[in-house]
């Protein structure tokens, strides 16, 4: 964790002329200074509850509460899964599953900008669970892909057959490695590599990019099955495509991700005009939660028709 | 023509009545309780009446005579200005100090007196009016008494002249000077020629301090004319009064004195050379006056001049102290400034040096950085470019040595028109890469420091360490590899699909490819929002219960 590198007055030549490149190595977290204080949100996460004959602390009863959805893609599939209904694998394992996954990543990827504009840390540990369930849902909806989907060949024929499934299976592979060290042993294992091999993660953002674009294309959706997710119910025929779901999301979560919003978002929260980093991030949050939106309802729509084990294939 | 002398002494009595109540002062001061008590009790009952005061101090205290004390030197009055210049005990012991005994050269004692000539006599000393040995008669007598002398009137005596005078109304009827007073009572007092001037030895200078009255003259008790002896009417004083024969003698002596006065008094009466003699008494009295001026102002000179010397002397050491403290805080203040100044100098120093030395790094750096341009960039090329790089460089600083002189010989070979343009000229002996000795003198603050700038790093590093491969790194390796493999069946299966199928069918779908079989989902969604439009109209009003039906609408 390092913080930002801000003007210094006071700074001497000797000090410009002799450390310039080692005090110039980027730093590798761009939190706040602010955040080195305790948030008060924080503290009262950290306090303690009494539940029934024990102590709880808020911020578990939180962060299960949030990290309860995660599980959500599962759920919907798990009665197939008892069932071994391959009608519904092969109809809506995609879309719930696949689905399902994007959220996790989408959340995965949301709490460090979230960390960024609030300051608090409490749900951190939401991320390294939304990964977790967003590897879990990937290799499930490749595994169901590859198992009952109806492209010509076997299983690696129907994963790598095409070229968005090829994207959907590099990116199964390479969580592979992530949910292996996803845990405080790797982590004490790999030291400082750890954070680097977890970079692994936008890797991945990059491939869902790819395998969205090729699996519908740029074109709206019309009504038909080849370049959408089914029929539009509520006219808009945007946020139904995966690919605009996908970037309209995207855009918020890769601009507080930028070295110089960082730079920026710091610099206006230590003058105390917080207000214009909200009055500027609004817009593309805005986005970000409507994006999301017709995400979720998608994941709740399939999932609820996966769960019923009446698959939609829209 | 006979003058009272109460007018002519009044006026020279006001002049000295401030000494004179100066001198009452001082003898007040040395009363006792005790005897301030007593300064109303009647005199001392006598066969001839009460004993009558003769003298002021005789009102506030009793006398040591009458008590058998034995005289001693308190009996004489301490004032030795209002005395004379003889009395000795009074001035050997003058009170309070304040009229020190002047070291003139008087005679010490009553047998010198005596032995002196007439011509320079001077006022006898003083006795205390209570001393048996007064020369007056201290019992009062009514005026009608057959023993007493008949009251007259006394005039001034002549201008200038000292005068005898009553005593002061109120104190008492004698003020215990009536020596002094020479009334002859054989002619009436218009008729008098101008008393002469008493020949006694009491000093002048008390007939000025008393203030005569003009309306309470004592009768004069004493006729020196008619009465030879005026001291017998007083009574003998009790025996053992005279305590000494000093006393003795020296009473007997006075009496014979004053005997003899009157006898010559009377034989020979005022001449001229009374006049001078008394005039003479007056230039003395004059003398001793002015003697003891000279001395009040010479003591007091000397007093003064002592304070002055002592305060002089203290405000020397005074500021000899402040001159010392300050001359410790300049030595202070300057070791201070000294010790700051060598303090910053020597941090300028150090900082001037750091930036020469970063000066001189830079330089070389660039100086390196010309040298390899020109050598293996631009020299094989253009070789007359060569010698402008130095020139092109930031000044040098003046400590950094000057370039080598071999440098700008270089280009002078290989532009040799001799020379075949494609072979490769000859390098110099001298490398222009080559830095020069680093002089002794210059300086090297920070050798241990590493250079951190990349380009300073020199070309033979020293040998580092031979670090053990972290832990980390080999899982980092471990995962790196895993992931690698995991990415590479993904290619490799990607790749088969390629060769199996084409590149066409792996990147463009058909119409239906990799779609979920079954698409009647959409028509089952189909159907249920058709069926939705299709929705049952309620009956309404009264008289939908009756038909029980329903109605089905189709859009």
């Amino acid at each position: 964790m390092a913080t930002t590198r801000g003007y210094e007055p006071g700074l001497l030549p000797g000090d410009a002329f002799d450390t310039w490149d080692t005090k110039r190595k980027p730093p590798d977290d761009h939190e706040t200074e602010r955040r080195s204080g305790r948030n008060r949100v924080d503290e009262w996460m950290d306090a303690d509850f009494k539940f029934g004959g024990s102590r709880i602390k808020r911020k578990a009863v939180a962060l299960i509460l949030l990290g309860a959805p995660a599980i959500a893609p599962l759920f919907f599939m798990l009665p197939a899964l008892l069932t071994l209904n391959e009608n519904t694998f092969s109809v809506s394992v995609d879309d719930t599953l696949g689905t399902g996954a994007e959220i996790c990543l989408f959340l995965c990827l949301l709490v460090t900008p979230l960390v960024t504009l609030t300051g608090q840390r409490w749900f951190v540990p939401l991320r390294r669970w939304y990964g977790i369930m967003m590897a879990c849902c990937s290799i499930g909806d490749a595994i169901a892909a590859g198992l009952t989907d109806t492209f010509a060949g076997g299983f690696f024929g129907v994963v790598a057959g095409h070229v968005f499934e090829l994207m959907g299976f590099m990116m199964v592979l390479l969580v592979i490695p992530l949910l292996i060290t996803g845990n405080p042993w790797a982590q004490r294992k790999l030291g400082r590599y750890w954070k680097r091999l977890h970079r692994l993660i936008y890797v991945i953002w990059g491939l869902l990019a790819c395998h969205l674009m090729l699996l519908e294309g740029f074109g709206f959706q019309q009504g038909g099955t080849d370049n959408g997710s089914g029929h539009a119910g509520d006219g808009d025929p945007i946020f139904h495509q995966r690919f605009y779901q996908y970037s309209a999301a995207s855009l918020f979560l890769l601009t507080l991700r930028l070295p110089p919003v960082k730079r920026w978002i710091a610099a206006r929260e230590r003058e105390g005009r917080s207000w214009l980093v909200v009055l500027t991030i609004t817009p593309i949050f805005a986005l970000f939660v409507f994006a999301m939106i017709f995400i979720i309802n998608e994941e709740i729509f399939k999932g609820i028709d996966s769960f019923t084990e009446h698959p939609s294939s829209e | 023509m006979y003058r009272h002398p109460e007018d002519d002494e009044r006026a020279a009595a006001q002049h000295h009545d401030a000494r004179r109540r100066q001198s009452q002062s001082m003898s007040e001061s040395a009363l006792s309780p005790a005897s301030r008590r007593d300064q109303n009790r009647p005199g001392a009952l006598t066969p001839g009446g009460r004993e009558v005061p003769k003298h002021r101090r005789s009102e506030v205290e009793p006398s040591l005579a009458w008590l058998g004390a034995p005289a001693d030197d308190d009996e004489f009055w301490p004032e030795a200005v209002g005395y004379g210049q003889a009395a000795g005990p009074a001035r050997a012991r003058p009170v309070g100090n304040r009229y020190p005994a002047p070291d003139d050269d008087g005679p010490d004692s009553w047998q010198e007196w005596q032995r002196q000539p007439w011509n320079d006599w001077v006022p006898p000393p003083e006795l205390h009016p209570d001393h048996p040995s007064a020369p007056v008669p201290r019992i009062l007598l009514p005026a009608d008494h057959p023993s007493g002398p008949m009251p007259a009137a006394r005039p001034p005596g002549a201008p200038g002249l000292p005068q005898r005078r009553p005593g002061r109304p109120g104190t008492g009827p004698d003020n215990g000077n009536r020596r002094l007073y020479v009334v002859p009572n054989d002619e009436p007092p218009a008729d008098r020629r101008p008393a002469p001037a008493p020949r006694t030895r009491e000093d002048p200078r008390r007939q000025f301090q008393a203030q005569p009255a003009a309306d309470h003259y004592w009768p004069e008790t004493i006729d020196y004319h008619s009465q030879a002896r005026p001291l017998q009417a007083e009574p003998p004083p009790p025996a053992g009064q005279f305590q000494t024969e000093q006393q003795f003698q020296a009473e007997q002596q006075f009496q014979a004195e004053q005997q003899f006065q009157a006898e010559q008094f009377q034989d020979d009466g005022p001449s001229i050379t009374d006049s001078l003699w008394t005039a003479g008494q007056v230039l003395t009295l004059a003398d001793g006056q002015a003697a003891q001026i000279k001395q009040e102002a010479r003591d007091y000179a000397a007093a003064v001049r002592e304070a002055a010397e002592r305060e002089a002397a203290a405000i020397a050491d005074q500021a000899a102290a402040m001159a010392e403290q300050a001359a410790g805080q300049a030595a202070a203040i300057t070791d201070r400034a000294n010790g700051q100044a060598a303090a910053i100098r020597e941090a300028m120093e150090r900082e001037a040096a750091r930036r020469r030395a970063e000066l001189d790094s830079m330089s070389d750096e660039l100086r390196r950085m010309a040298a390899y341009i020109t050598e293996n960039l631009v020299a094989p090329a253009t070789p007359g470019t060569a010698p402008a790089m130095p020139f092109t460089a930031p000044p040098m600083p003046a400590t950094v040595p000057a370039p080598p002189s071999t440098r700008p010989a270089r280009p002078a070979t290989r532009s040799a028109p001799s020379a075949p343009p494609g072979t490769r000229p000859a390098r110099p002996e001298t490398q222009p890469g080559t830095r020069p000795a680093r002089p002794e003198t210059q300086p090297r603050p920070r050798p241990a420091k590493p250079d951190t700038q990349p380009g300073t790093r020199p070309a033979t590093a020293p040998e580092k360490k031979p670090q053990k491969q972290p832990r980390q790194l080999k899982a980092m390796k471990v995962a790196t590899a895993a992931t690698a493999a995991l990415l590479s069946v993904a290619l490799i299966s990607g790749a088969a699909e390629v060769g199996m199928h084409g590149f066409k069918f792996f990147v463009f779908r058909a119409g239906g490819t990799g779609e979920t079989a079954g698409t009647e989902t959409d028509q089952q969604f189909l159907a249920r929002q058709a069926a939705a439009t299709h929705h049952v109209a309620a009956p309404k009003g009264r008289h939908h219960k009756k038909s029980h039906q329903t109605a089905e609408v189709h859009h």
